[in-house]
């Protein structure tokens, strides 16, 4: 069960204490002065206070079947009871390792907390390649299922890849796949499940840029920062907002899985930094200036006098 | 902090869409019962024309053709999409955008320009007038953003974007994706939401009723009064039926 006598301590400080104005509010009502002191807390320290609040409100014992069954739909794409590494660490042991408080904060919103300055935080954020995970907006009971789930594995988890290294899913794979895959990349060849090309969204260093600028990552080096069996979760299932809606019921097959690793496995052997390109601005400077050009050529004919100004400029020329 | 952000997100993109398009078919059908005459834009053609061309032509032209665009993601996603499969027609139509979306900038500048100049425009112009383009200039600047910045808009937005309209209009709201979208791409889509609300309370009003039948309309319109008795019959001043105009 929930705690759920928990008080706020706000609730309970005295009504005389100074604001941290150096107002004095002690005619305010409680609740009032709540809210003042508040809106004069800085963002971060806040929604920290907030969170860590909402999971000490979690610490109860949840679920741990419930907990199992969101842990495979959120994040087995990145993470691993004891079977190692992928995109994200092994999470054996977290509980043990980690304080509730803390992992409901970096589950929850991992770069408001990273921004908050935790160094464990910011180290974890470093060692995996600068990659945040995306916000899992869990209620505190979904929290507390979590870790009651999590709670059940024990020990240290392998902090690398398992010792003896799965066969790559690359085997024998040649230039053929490698071509298909960058056809796949940037849509020659469609998904058979209608997906959109990867291209839609990333970058990398090969042609048809055009425009380097995005909101999703570039993909270059993918390979090497997320690894086989990560890049295979993150592809195929991803728990990343925008691409698991965009791959709703449009999940990339195996079949063309292969290929596009192969394509950023030979991207990210290549090593060649993504050349800025801006053509999109370029071009549709040139194109706006030809559009207007364009519209004076076509209305070159259009009135821009009244049909009386000759009568009248020669009226003004005869008085003069 | 969070819950806040969330709450946001929930009136901004689930809220501020019904809201839209409840207030644009209620305003619509009211502005059209009320004051039917006045259904369209005033136009300032007479009062200076000039400078309207080089403000009006640019932005009209960049309007049909971006709206189209948004209006084919929305209606046919798989069709940009098919089209998008090769890259270079894919960047044939993102640069076309960006091309018509300049134009709109352009044309909006020089209409701003016009509007804060010309004493005699000045008379005319109402204070919705300067809300409208000040939403449209906001609109299109961060239109012209999301194309350079988060390129390229025309697949995601067909494969993002769509799905969130569609559950919409399905009555199943669904902003998971639509959430974690850059905050411009966000103010981008609740200022379409709230150019909606305006269009019956000002000049947009006219895109409902553009005159498109001038297209092949007949170039004069003859009417023969063969009749004088019953021209002159005061009984049959209105050949139909009597005008509701104000």
């Amino acid at each position: 069960m929930f705690v759920t006598d928990f008080k706020m301590p706000i609730l309970t400080a005295p009504s005389h204490i100074v604001h941290p104005t150096g107002t004095h509010q002690g005619s305010l009502s409680i609740p009032t002065y709540n809210i003042l002191l508040n809106n004069h807390m800085r963002k971060s320290l806040f929604s920290i206070g907030l969170l860590a609040l909402m999971a000490a409100t979690a610490l109860a014992q949840g679920d741990p079947t419930a907990g199992e069954t969101l842990f495979k739909e959120k994040c087995t794409a990145c993470h691993t009871m004891g079977g190692g590494r992928l995109v994200g660490p092994d999470l054996q042991g977290v509980t043990e390792k980690r304080s509730a408080e803390w992992i409901a904060s970096f589950v929850r919103s991992s770069a408001t907390f990273i921004a908050s300055g935790d160094a464990e935080a910011n180290a974890i954020y470093q060692e995996y390649s600068g990659i945040s995970m995306p916000d899992h907006n869990f209620n505190d009971g979904e929290m507390a299922n979590l870790l009651a789930y999590m709670g059940q594995f024990g020990g240290t988890g392998a902090s690398t890849a398992s010792t003896e290294p799965a066969p790559s899913l690359l085997e024998g794979v040649g230039e053929a796949e490698e071509l298909l895959g960058e056809q796949l990349f940037d849509g020659r060849v469609k998904f058979a499940n209608g997906g959109p090309s990867c291209m839609s969204c990333h970058t990398t260093a090969t042609s048809y840029q055009f425009n380097d600028k995005s909101y999703a990552r570039n993909v270059n080096m993918s390979y090497v920062n997320l690894g086989e069996a990560g890049l295979k979760a993150v592809i195929q299932t991803p728990s990343f907002p925008v691409m698991a809606k965009a791959f709703h019921e449009r999940k990339i097959e195996d079949s063309e899985l292969i290929p596009l690793m192969a394509y950023l496995r030979k991207l990210s052997a290549n090593s060649e930094t993504a050349q800025a390109s801006s053509g999109l601005l370029t071009y549709g400077f040139i194109g706006a200036l030809l559009l207007i050009g364009l519209f004076a050529m076509l209305w070159a004919k259009r009135k821009t006098a009244p049909v009386s100004d000759s009568i009248y400029k020669r009226q003004i020329k005869s008085i003069n | 902090m969070d819950s806040f952000f969330t709450a946001l997100d929930n009136f901004f993109l689930i809220g501020l869409p019904y809201l839209a398009l409840t207030v644009f078919l209620v305003g619509s059908i009211w502005r059209y019962r009320s004051t039917k005459f006045k259904y369209s834009s005033l136009s300032s053609q007479f009062l200076e024309g000039k400078q309207l061309f080089w403000g009006s032509v640019p932005f009209h032209m960049g309007m049909l053709v971006v709206f189209l665009g948004h209006l084919s993601a929305l209606l046919i996603p798989r069709g940009v999409l098919l089209w998008n499969s090769h890259p270079l027609r894919l960047i044939a139509l993102e640069v076309t955008g960006f091309i018509f979306g300049l134009a709109i900038l352009i044309g909006l500048g020089n209409l701003i320009y016009r509007r804060l100049t010309n004493p005699r425009i000045k008379v005319v112009t109402n204070n919705m007038d300067w809300i409208i383009l000040s939403l449209l200039t906001l609109q299109v600047i961060t239109g012209l953003w999301v194309a350079y910045n988060f390129r390229w808009g025309s697949s995601w937005f067909a494969s993002v974007l769509t799905p969130y309209v569609y559950s919409i209009f399905k009555l199943q709201p669904d902003i998971s994706a639509v959430s974690a979208l850059p905050w411009v791409i966000k103010l981008h889509i609740v200022g379409a939401y709230t150019v909606v609300v305006l269009i019956p309370f000002s000049r947009l009003v006219h895109f409902l009723v553009v005159p498109i039948n001038y297209i092949w309309r007949p170039y004069q319109q003859v009417m023969w009064n063969w009749d004088r008795k019953s021209v002159r019959s005061t009984s049959t001043a209105w050949s139909i039926k009597r005008p509701k105009n104000n």
